[in-house]
């Protein structure tokens, strides 16, 4: 039985430890405060993740149509791009006026 | 219980007969494990940071379009904007980007108002003078700049200018800042050649959240050659950037996970004629179909747990103690800087436990069911075959 | 009456062109503690026979009761548990588990039950004590001589204490030494009380005094008692 005494120990201690990890990320203190006054101060929208391009360092303020230079169906230009889905268009992206007389509340 | 153990204790026994196949089928599960596991505990914890500190973004930026792109936007518009009920404010905001020969990297430039506030992710002061900037770590480590050292930028006019750098931003930020270099406004307008009159996108702030959607419409209303970006639809891009549909990275890992099926099913589809010789003998000698099912389940499961649990743990330490290294390559992309940003190690739940459904489940099925075939016919016939 | 079986059939591939009839009406009876040879040339069925009668498989017509109580319709978790309380086999390649080692395969019938490992172990050594094997318990079952094989299987046989042991072509794999042990094993538990079943073609099995009852099979039927 000692096989499976040990077999199931390593398991329970595996089965902590990826709880310690868990619960270590959840407790961390990931420093909003200051990141937030960074963000309203500087007025920031987006990661400085990518910088190769303007669609990929600022992804929420590029135009709709740099990503996709010629023709929606190109292939993307950088790397990074592939990362980075297509805008939902449609969605909620644009808003639109179906009439231009439509009286506005 | 003591009987589940003990058939645990058999099959424990006949794992290590086979000591070797079993440790390079582990390494191999643990290793696809580890790698899917890095990529959604990365693609989380930046989506996470994003809609974190990204919830202090403008509520409205109003962008001028025009023949489909973004042009800079008249400052009168920002008037006409204020006088719509229910706006607090409207910012014109001047920022671009600034291409560096030298380094070969893109920056962000950025005009400050020079707000008085201290802000605590940077070190030094934000530029007070028109010829003091601050700047991302980024840009400091291309540059071996630090504070007090001067930066040579070269404006509009083909001039070099120099900037000395008052402050720096800590690399807690630079998954926000590090390609940022901030000017003072009236400086950057210099820089490039930008005319009073104009800006690059209005930053808007609404007394009352509920009404962003209705102020959007109205400003596309009265100025139809806008667009407004709502502070929803920039999360909104966050939360899709990273998603599942996310090209390269799930691509690549995605052809790893179908070699390891490939590997897995062979393993354990192919039932060989040893193992149905000896689940004949243990039949005959009395051990019930779900006893033999009882085995192939323990030794599904003592794989696919063992493996789950280091390639999780693998997965864990490598995104958030070593920072991605293996990852990073594939994120940078063309960057020429990359952000070297420590990460909060924030996890979804559900997403690993749809990790461990998706991986544990099909491995335990494809153990059994061939098993199940076996064990379910009589014992002498499985023996004379 | 121990075991009784009445008008057995057995066919495999049933409805298939290679449709073979292994057991053909056969009915037969067998007492408390008898010593029982089915002899035959291969391919006659004993192998068949012997699996029907030890539960390892179910007739296609007919019936078999133990005890008294029919077990041939029973659902296969029964059977099992059958297998386990009331037969002891001895096969003809021995079938050890061969990386384990002699212990591990003489507990296996054991591993499914509510006993406890401490009680099994002690079970296991006082087995293998008696069959000369103390000191080979934590040895491989491959690493093992074909006598040592047989008397694993034997022990393995009888760590259930079962009634009745069913012993197929056990003499088929050893030379004429081993055989006599063997047979000397065997007179050992018949005088323990226990039933025995023996599928040979070996005379020196059948003609031993041991045996009281020869029964002869050829096609899937029996010819009848030899020698009673």
């Amino acid at each position: 039985m000692i096989r499976s005494r040990l077999f199931l120990g390593l398991i329970g201690c595996g089965v902590l430890l990826c709880f310690a990890l868990l619960s270590y990320g959840q407790l961390q203190d990931p420093d909003l405060h200051g990141k937030r006054q960074l963000v309203k101060l500087l007025g920031l929208t987006d990661l400085a993740l990518f910088s190769e391009a303007r669609y990929t360092r600022h992804p929420s303020q590029a135009d709709l149509f740099s990503a996709f230079q010629d023709y929606p169906a190109a292939f993307e230009h950088f790397p990074s791009g592939s990362l980075i889905a297509p805008a939902p268009v449609g969605l909620n992206r644009w808003i639109s006026i179906h009439d231009p007389n439509e009286r506005l509340p | 219980m003591t009987r589940q153990l003990k058939i645990l204790e058999h099959t424990l026994a006949s794992l290590l007969r086979r000591k070797a196949k079993n440790l390079s089928l582990l390494v191999v599960y643990a290793f696809t494990i580890a790698t899917l596991g890095s990529v959604l505990f990365l693609t989380h914890a930046l989506k996470t940071e994003a809609s974190d500190s990204l919830a202090a973004a403008p509520e409205l930026v109003v962008q001028r379009l025009a023949a489909g792109r973004n042009e800079l936007i008249p400052v009168a518009y920002a008037e006409r904007i204020r006088a719509l009920p229910g706006v607090e404010k409207v910012t014109p905001r001047v920022w671009g980007y600034y291409y560096d020969a030298l380094v070969k990297a893109n920056f962000t430039l950025m005009g400050t108002a020079g707000e008085a506030e201290q802000i605590e992710l940077l070190e030094g002061h934000l530029p007070s003078n028109p010829d003091e900037c601050a700047v991302g770590s980024g840009v400091a480590a291309i540059f071996g700049a630090e504070i007090g050292d001067r930066l040579v930028l070269i404006d509009s006019h083909e001039q070099n200018r120099l900037y000395k750098i008052s402050g720096l931003f800590s690399t807690a930020s630079s998954l926000l800042t590090n390609d940022l270099i901030l000017l003072p406004e009236t400086t950057l307008r210099e820089f490039f050649a930008i005319d009073e009159q104009r800006a690059t996108d209005l930053a808007v702030e609404i007394y009352n959240q509920r009404e962003v959607k209705t102020l959007a419409k109205k400003i596309r209303f009265h100025l139809p050659d806008t667009r407004p970006i709502t502070r929803s639809e920039i999360l909104h891009t966050y939360t899709t950037i990273f998603n599942w549909r996310s090209g390269m990275m799930l691509a690549v890992t995605l052809a790893a996970l179908i070699a390891f099926c490939i590997l897995a099913w062979d393993k354990a589809t192919g039932i060989s004629s040893e193992e149905k010789r000896e689940i004949g003998i243990l039949k005959a000698l009395g051990w019930e179909t779900a006893d033999v099912l009882a085995i192939k389940f323990w030794e599904g499961l003592a794989i696919s747990l063992t493996a789950f649990l280091l390639g999780i743990v693998a997965a864990w330490l490598h995104v958030f103690v070593l920072g991605a290294p293996a990852l990073v390559p594939i994120l940078k992309g063309w960057s020429v800087i990359f952000p070297d940003f420590p990460l909060t190690a924030r996890v979804d739940l559900l997403q690993l436990l749809t990790l461990a459904f998706l991986t544990i489940v099909p491995y335990l099925a494809c153990t059994l069911i061939p098993a199940w075939k076996t064990a379910v016919t009589d014992p002498e016939q499985v023996m004379r075959n | 009456m121990l075991i009784k079986a009445e008008k057995l059939c057995k066919i495999y591939n049933r409805h298939q062109p290679d449709e073979m009839n292994a057991v053909n009406d056969v009915s037969l009876e067998i007492e408390r503690n008898e010593v029982v040879a089915i002899t035959g040339p291969s391919g006659s069925g004993k192998t068949s026979l012997l699996s029907l009668l030890g539960c390892m498989s179910r007739p296609t017509s007919g019936r078999v009761q133990l005890a008294g109580r029919t077990v041939s319709q029973l659902p296969e978790s029964f059977l099992a548990a059958i297998r386990r309380e009331h037969f002891g086999f001895i096969f003809q390649h021995f079938n050890l588990i061969r990386e384990i080692s002699v212990i591990e395969n003489v507990l296996l019938p054991l591993v499914p039950t509510g006993i406890p490992m401490s009680q099994m172990k002690l079970r296991g050594d006082k087995v293998l004590a008696q069959l000369a094997l103390g000191d080979k318990a934590k040895v491989k079952a491959n690493r093992l001589s074909g006598g040592e094989q047989q008397r694993v299987a034997i022990a393995r046989a009888l760590i259930a204490e079962p009634q009745v042991i069913i012993a197929d072509e056990p003499t088929a794999h050893l030379d004429s030494r081993l055989a006599t042990e063997l047979l000397d094993i065997l007179t050992v538990l018949h005088e323990a009380g226990k039933t025995i079943l023996i599928a040979t073609h070996d005379p020196y099995v059948y003609e031993h005094p041991l045996i009281s009852r020869v029964l002869s099979m050829s096609d899937g039927t029996l010819r009848g008692a030899v020698r009673s």
